[in-house]
């Protein structure tokens, strides 16, 4: 027990160092959050659980204390939130209305708009396994992964199911993304497939990459520049560009410990695992590793 | 010999597992338009469940609904919007989304997803049931909206006033062997 309570701890932990660490890739409204401190009475007592930037660069942060909302300067909790049934947020999105959709362990799914926090219930019901991504796409439908009930897609009119019967391979999804090319890709623990909701009508493709193996297990999934890298429990980051369909490994994971996360942008590589958070730059060739203890003034 | 009895057993074991299960129950339709509430319900609704497969079709015979507000109305639904002529049958058909065992179910709301056809357009839909045991008898209960538009149901201007676009419907039976 108190060693699963460490591991939530030590994740908490290092997704507050991610977020440190994203606030100083050059983004002066979250700078506010590392030169201010007025989040630290917060974070000495919360669990972090996700956490959001919207359209306006406005954070939310989802912990076991609520939904916070800190727009650099002061922190807000977004009303109802400590109180509301929020168990375990697990992911979260801002779709195209500027909604904030937010899912929770144990498949229940709130939402957020002019700061007031509502469950959703749709007329079909909710998962009742826990949710592990959600996503808006081009059209503004909203994409759900769950652990254990494969995928859903809401429309805005309706909800659709994407199960066994449609051809996923695995209702356990683990990850889930947005390409331009492939469109939504989720990962599960055979594989990597891809799929398409159009005007009512389900599509399931499976995704072939030359460096893995089809029943491969994909963890963890991140899509930047044409390219989509994969955290693949035995191998390592993958990288695959998908307009040229050549793939290499980034990251073997004999040499880091169990990789957690992801995160590709513009100017780094930034990798999360249990213990320690490894960043690379586009000129440095190798990552470096941040220690927990590492001082944020330093970098 | 042993064996051959085991075979048996098994054999009628998976009989037994694989046995199809009847649904039979009442469906009712309700438009509430500004100027007119229309009701009507047939009791002919039918259908299959395997629980195996946790899979199940329904159908309906579109000329069996009864009540409506006047008799002209119930000519109207058969000949102007259902076209039953052409589309006698309506259908709901797929399996049900929770991965549960039918025989030890007392009380569990669950989700179904298929395509419902009517008017001849087939949609797909998630619904949700609410399943209860009484006596030893399997009851079902149900509840969702349609959108008439959705299956090329055309409602003139001039009943707009009278007819919704949007049916409630409500639908309910028993579940046996």
């Amino acid at each position: 027990m108190w060693k699963e309570q460490l591991k939530s701890n030590t994740r908490n932990i290092f997704i507050l160092q991610f977020c440190l660490i994203l606030s100083l890739m050059g983004q002066s409204e979250i700078k506010a959050i590392i030169t201010k401190h007025n989040l630290q009475s917060f974070t000495a007592r919360a669990n972090f659980q996700s956490l959001l930037f919207d359209h306006n660069g406005l954070m939310y942060i989802a912990s076991s204390e609520g939904i916070i909302l800190y727009n650099g300067i002061t922190e807000q909790f977004i009303n109802n939130s400590d109180n509301a049934g929020l168990h375990g947020v697990s992911s979260m999105v801002e779709d195209k209305k500027g909604i904030i959709w937010i899912a929770c362990e144990d498949g229940q799914i709130f939402r957020i708009y002019n700061k007031e926090l509502n469950i959703w219930s749709p007329p079909e019901g909710l998962p009742k396994r826990k949710i592990s991504k959600l996503l808006v796409d081009d059209k503004n439908q909203l994409w759900i992964a769950t652990k254990g009930e494969g995928v859903y897609v809401f429309n805005q009119t309706y909800l659709y199911h994407f199960g066994l019967d449609d051809g996923l391979i695995h209702l356990d999804i683990n990850d889930m993304i947005h390409s331009k090319e492939k469109g939504i890709i989720v990962s599960s623990d055979q594989g990597i497939q891809a799929l398409d909701f159009k005007n009512g009508l389900k599509r399931v493709s499976h995704v072939k990459i030359s460096c893995l193996d089809s029943k491969d297990i994909v963890q963890d999934l991140e899509y930047f520049n044409d390219r989509l890298y994969l955290n693949n429990l035995s191998k390592g980051i993958i990288e695959w560009n998908l307009t040229t369909d050549s793939c290499s490994l980034i990251r073997n994971n004999k040499d880091v410990e169990l990789t957690m996360s992801i995160s590709i942008s513009n100017d780094y590589q930034v990798l999360m695992t249990e213990k320690n958070i490894y960043i690379k730059s586009e000129e440095s060739d190798q990552f470096i590793s941040l220690k927990s203890d590492f001082d944020i003034s330093e970098i | 010999m042993k064996f051959c009895l085991h075979l048996l057993l098994m054999f009628f074991t998976s009989l037994l597992y694989s046995q199809n299960m009847e649904m039979k129950g009442k469906i009712t339709f309700t438009s509430t338009a500004p100027q007119e509430i229309i009701t009507a319900s047939s009791n002919k609704l039918s259908g299959l469940l395997k629980p195996d497969e946790l899979s199940f079709a329904f159908i309906v015979d579109i000329n069996s609904f009864d009540g409506f507000n006047s008799p002209l109305q119930r000519v109207h639904f058969n000949e102007n919007y259902m076209e039953t002529t052409k589309f006698p049958k309506s259908r709901f058909y797929g399996r049900i989304i929770e991965s549960i065992k039918i025989n030890e179910i007392e009380e569990e709301k669950i989700r179904v997803k298929g395509y419902l056809e009517i008017h001849g357009i087939k949609k797909e839909r998630i619904v949700q049931v609410l399943l209860k045991r009484k006596n030893g008898v399997l009851y079902f209960t149900s509840d969702f909206s349609l959108n008439l538009s959705d299956y090329k149901i055309s409602i003139p201007r001039i009943v707009h006033q009278k007819l919704a676009d949007q049916i409630e419907v409500h639908v309910e039976g028993t579940i046996k062997k």
